[in-house]
């Protein structure tokens, strides 16, 4: 019984027998299936033997050739990367390497920039040579009009100019200090019969100092006296005679800015009357200006009764100027002026 | 006649010194923002105290000699407008030019500007002006 359960799970598995019955009940046909069904198993057999050797041959190789690699394996000093050992270049290097042609035009750029912004030459010569170079030097200026007259009257200017503020902020200085300090005030007003007076008196009333001499002249302090006193003209610390203090140095001013471009008219071809008019004409309105605008301020200080340190009306008048001064540097009054003047000339 | 006068010394006196005052603070404005390719430095920015105490003076003057209602200042006002206000502006005027000149030199340089030219003032006691052009 045994046999025959055995005989047909055989015949099942070589499929002559499904669900309980027999699917080739002819003997010849039954054989042929057995056959081909036992030839199909063998062939399937073969094939992964095959594949199974297959497999060994590779795992075998792989083993062998590891087991090469690990004879052949070099040893490596200790702190150093391999990188370092073969002599590959890090990131950084790469990076720095990539960059630096850029960089380095870069820089010399920048570097010839500066240099050409503050270039200066230098030349070293005998004294021959120096002297033909001053002669050459003096012909080619006197060409442009630039004689030493011209450098002379520059000079004047600048002097002048120094002077002038020096000598208004160095009198002021010593009237305020020989008058008690730099915290003297000179107060105009009318009073009760319309009368102008004026009170010099010091903004700390010190009770020690009531009289003062400047310039051999008695000043008592707070004190009015009439505008028209000779003693308070003499002193000259009135607001008009502030505003006359402008007026001389604004006159002179213009005087030497006429001497200076009258200069250049003689002397250089390329400077004609026009320019000439030009130049003085614009100074001469700037400080003109100046005048006007210092002297209403002044007047407007004294009308609303502010009396100021008289050093500090120095200050105002400066800040004047550098307002206006700015005013014809930013508007071009004085080119403006001067292509107006040669236009005008030029269509005539 | 006196009023026209007046009216002429003021309107010039505004005009001038409320553009200088403008100018003043187109200085720092241009400092401030670097939009400009080129930018002018000089001292002249430092004045604008002293320039805010001449034109409380001009305007508070102009109200006075043009309205019938005079102004009558108290002794305390005279004397902050005299001497207060200008000493203080004077004093901050100094303190501006000597720390802000260099503060805006060195932000030009460090923002890509480099000093093209000086003009030389016209007189000793004006300022220098130092172009600063932006690298292209």
């Amino acid at each position: 019984m045994a046999d025959l359960e055995t005989h047909r799970r055989y015949a099942k598995s070589l499929g002559l027998w499904r669900k309980d019955t027999l699917i080739e009940p002819d003997v010849d046909r039954r054989i042929k299936h057995v056959k081909a069904t036992l030839a199909e198993k063998d062939a399937v057999e073969l094939r992964r033997q095959a594949a199974e050797r297959q497999e060994n041959a590779y795992i075998s190789e792989t083993l062998s050739a590891s087991q090469a690699a690990q004879k052949n394996t070099p040893t490596y000093p200790h702190g150093k990367s391999i990188a370092e050992i073969y002599g590959i270049p890090s990131s950084g290097k790469i990076a720095y390497d990539l960059t630096e042609p850029e960089w380095n035009s870069s820089l010399k750029q920048d570097l010839k920039t500066y240099l050409e912004n503050r270039h200066i030459q230098v030349c070293i010569l005998s004294i021959n040579d120096a002297a033909k170079c001053a002669l050459n030097i003096w012909q080619t200026m006197s060409e442009n009009g630039e004689t030493i007259g011209s450098e002379t009257l520059k000079l004047l200017k600048e002097i002048h100019s120094k002077v002038d503020l020096g000598v208004g902020i160095v009198a002021s200085a010593k009237l305020s200090k020989a008058l008690g300090g730099l915290g003297i005030t000179v107060k105009q007003y009318f009073d009760s019969k319309g009368a102008e007076r004026v009170i010099i008196s010091s903004l700390w009333n010190d009770t020690k100092m009531h009289y003062a001499v400047v310039n051999g002249l008695n000043i008592k302090k707070n004190r009015s006296y009439l505008v028209s006193n000779p003693t308070i003209k003499q002193l000259g610390v009135l607001a008009k005679d502030t505003v006359n203090g402008f007026k001389k140095g604004a006159v002179l001013s213009v005087i030497i800015s006429a001497g200076i471009n009258t200069n250049e008219l003689v002397f250089n071809d390329d400077y004609h009357l026009v320019d000439w008019f030009g130049h003085v004409g614009s100074d001469l309105f700037k400080a003109m200006v100046v005048l006007a605008v210092s002297g209403y301020v002044v007047s407007l200080a004294v009308a609303l009764g502010i009396a100021m340190p008289i050093v500090v009306s120095v200050c105002l008048w400066v800040g004047i100027d550098w307002s206006i001064e700015q005013f014809w540097i930013r508007f071009e009054i004085e080119k403006t002026l001067l292509d107006k003047l040669k236009n005008g000339s030029d269509s005539e | 006649m006196n009023k026209i006068t007046h009216l002429c010394g003021a309107t010039l006196s505004v005009i001038a010194l409320s553009s200088a005052l403008y100018f003043g603070l187109e200085d720092i404005y241009n400092v401030y923002k670097l939009e400009s390719d080129t930018i002018e430095v000089s001292y002249f920015f430092s004045i604008l105290p002293v320039l805010l105490w001449i034109l409380t003076i001009l305007f508070l003057g102009i109200y006075h000699t043009m309205s019938k209602n005079k102004l009558h200042l108290s002794q305390n006002t005279r004397k902050t407008l005299g001497v207060t206000f200008p000493c203080t502006a004077i004093a901050l005027s100094l303190i501006l030019a000597f720390t802000l000149k260099p503060v805006f030199v060195s932000r030009l340089l460090n923002n890509g500007y480099v000093l093209e030219h000086t003009n030389n003032a016209s007189a000793p006691w004006r300022y220098d002006v130092d172009v600063f052009t932006r690298i292209k």
